[in-house]
């Protein structure tokens, strides 16, 4: 889906806009918040961060711009609904692996990581396809060991411990 | 005189136990660099305390073997599953990859073994002959200099990487950005660090390079049966592997430009392999004819990257060795071996110490032919990851980089950081914002920043230091050509001859 794909033209004009200008829009936000919170310092610290915020700022100006003249030029007739529907049609798996990601991270300070990992290799695999259990517990658990044995047996790494006291 | 000091600086390495400390430690280095996250400087501190039992020079070629090893070991997760090791294979995954998804992934494999080699072996001949003057070279690079040279290398690459030269200059200024967010260098008072401690010293920058191509990945491969593309075939055969040795052989000029350019820039204390993978495969692409190739898939991106980086290795001993003053965090620790070891860096070790200072230097080609042999016995087998389903791959993948930027500094922080910018990466490679420039710009954030604050100081703030030597003008001119380049490129096109 790249800014000019058949798939962008087919958004409506407000999902695509959104969509296109969500990066810039990551940069001024930080930009903005990085000027307030270091509204206090003396401006001698700031010359060098006040400097890259000001020629990106610029730059995210000018492709600003572009990018919204680009998708006024075009014509579209979906609406913003079918628009998200679309979307989520085309990256359903790439959102499950997102979700995922997110869910692994918290149920590590939960459950410790090899538990909240076995969890989510499991279900991950599952979700993307491999439906024979011998295939799914047996890969996780062979990935699971080798981790083990690198990062705590050889390295001496203490793996991400939950409150329960697994790891 | 010289042949004597180099015959017993042989004779001292050919020594059983430190051929024997080679062969070990080349593998351990592999094997670690190969661990996305567990960088060179980590593999190399965890065994320092192991060699107090060695004697010196053993001590030191052992930490150079491995040094030698971990360089190249983070190209391999690189070349099959686009997840650098390190910093320091970024700009190899550019063209490894997409080979790799072009069912190339034993040449790419072979490419990046024998670049690899090549660089090593190229820069420890520089450095045995040319020790003395390339230190000095080496610190022409002042101040001014260093802040100017970073702003060059993220516009060069910004404009290089990117379709619209804009977004590539954004990524770059993103990841400036983000590079100064932590404490003020200068004050030690806090800036953007969320209330974070972790990010009061330094953003996680490994942890940033592993998001940005590794989890942003999984979002593409999920959707995908296999790495390699549909409808194509991976030889796992030795001969796809020697398939990019000859590639390597019939490239010279580019191996011998990378490796001069890793060996340079090694030796400028404060850069090392992750800005000369950068800078290397820059320099290569402009320099191709079929430069438009580059990123998707040109082997000799791959060669540029690799030799580059292992010639760092070499390179960065040349402060380490001749002032004390060590060219990356790997030889930092290299350098506090040698003080523990009662060898006492700086000018007068290569007049008190020559042979052994020699032996560490001729260690790099040993080291180097012990790393040809093991990376290519182990090809054949570490080649069928890209046969793996990507239902395995996928879940894999996310625990195991999780895992790694985990131990970078046992900090969950860090792992969310990567899981942040891997979304981040994700919404830039759709919007076609290239996210090599934003890597650039966190890896050379705290050196430009360090750069220009301690510039203005020596200067009394006056803003002139920048402009001061005739290196920074001449850089400054290139900045401006580099940037300029691309618009009078599409204005004129019709009326320029080239």
């Amino acid at each position: 889906m790249s800014t000019d794909s058949d798939a962008d033209v087919q958004r409506s004009k407000a999902f695509s806009l959104a969509n296109r200008l969500l990066f810039p829009g990551i940069c001024v936000a930080l930009s903005i918040v990085y000027v307030v919170e270091t509204a206090g310092m003396t401006i001698r610290s700031l010359r060098y961060p006040y400097f890259v915020i000001g020629l990106m700022g610029f730059l995210i100006a000018t492709v600003v711009v572009e990018e919204v003249l680009a998708v006024h030029r075009t014509d579209r007739s979906s609406s913003m609904l079918a628009s998200i529907r679309a979307f989520y049609d085309d990256w359903r798996l790439s959102i499950f692996v997102g979700v995922g990601a997110i869910a692994f991270l918290v149920l590590i300070d939960w459950l410790g990581f090899l538990v909240s990992s076995f969890v989510v290799m499991v279900v991950m695999m599952y979700g993307a396809g491999e439906r024979d259990p011998k295939t799914v517990i047996g890969v996780t658990t062979v990935v699971l060991v080798a981790i083990y044995l690198v990062f705590t047996v050889l390295i001496g790494l203490d793996l991400p411990e939950g409150p329960l006291g697994l790891i | 005189m010289v042949f004597e000091a180099v015959g017993a600086s042989l004779g001292l390495v050919v020594q059983p136990t430190n051929l024997l400390v080679i062969f070990i430690g080349v593998p351990i280095g592999v094997i670690a660099g190969s661990i996305p996250g567990f960088s060179g400087t980590n593999t190399v501190a965890l065994i320092l305390p192991m060699t107090l039992v060695l004697e010196p020079v053993t001590a030191i070629i052992l930490m150079s073997a491995v040094y030698v090893g971990a360089n190249y070991g983070s190209a391999i997760p690189g070349v099959l599953i686009n997840t650098p090791g390190s910093a320091a294979a970024a700009a190899t995954v550019l063209d490894a990859y997409p080979m790799t998804k072009q069912g190339q992934a034993g040449k790419a494999l072979g490419i990046s073994i024998l670049a690899s080699v090549f660089g090593g072996l190229i820069s420890a001949v520089i450095i045995f002959f040319l020790l003395d003057p390339m230190a000095s070279i080496a610190f022409q690079f002042g101040q001014a200099e260093m802040f100017v040279v970073a702003l060059f290398g993220l516009s060069t690459v910004a404009v290089a990487v990117a379709d619209n030269m804009r977004k590539g200059l954004i990524a770059g200024f993103f990841g400036l950005l983000i590079a100064a967010m932590p404490a003020d260098p200068t004050t030690g008072q806090p800036r953007l660090i969320f209330g974070f401690y972790e990010l009061y010293d330094q953003v996680p920058f490994v942890s940033i390079v592993i998001g940005l191509f590794a989890i942003s990945e999984l979002f593409y491969l999920v959707n995908k049966r296999r790495i390699q593309d549909e409808g194509g075939s991976t030889d796992l055969s030795y001969d796809a592997v020697s398939s990019g040795f000859r590639h390597v052989l019939g490239s010279p000029l580019n191996v011998l430009r990378s490796a001069g350019i890793g060996t340079v820039i090694g030796a400028i204390p404060g850069s090392g392999a992750s800005v000369a993978n950068f800078v290397s495969w820059i320099v290569a692409k402009t320099a191709s004819s079929d430069s438009q190739s580059y990123g998707q898939g040109n082997p000799d991106g791959i060669v540029a990257s690799e030799a580059s980086n292992n010639a760092v290795t070499g390179g960065s001993l040349i402060p380490t060795l001749t002032l004390g003053i060590p060219g990356s965090g790997t030889t930092a620790v290299m350098l506090a071996a040698l003080l523990l070891h009662g060898l006492q860096p700086g000018p007068r070790l290569l007049q008190e110490f020559d042979v052994e200072a020699n032996a560490i230097i001729l260690s790099l080609f040993i080291a180097n032919v012990a790393l040809l042999l093991f990376a290519f016995f182990i090809s054949k087998y570490i080649i069928r990851v890209v046969l793996l389903p990507t239902n395995w791959l996928v879940p894999t993948i996310l625990v195991l980089t999780a895992i790694s930027a985990f131990a970078l500094r046992n900090s969950m922080f860090d792992v969310w950081v990567m899981v942040l910018f891997g979304f981040i990466g994700f919404l830039m490679r759709e919007h076609d914002y290239p996210i090599i420039p934003l890597v650039l710009g966190v890896i050379l954030g705290p050196i430009a920043e360090a750069a220009f604050l301690r510039g203005m100081l020596l200067s009394r703030n006056d803003p002139g230091i920048f402009f001061s030597s005739p290196i920074t003008l001449v850089l400054w001119a290139l900045i401006v050509l580099t940037i300029l380049w691309q618009p009078l490129q599409s204005r004129f096109r019709d009326r320029l001859p080239f």
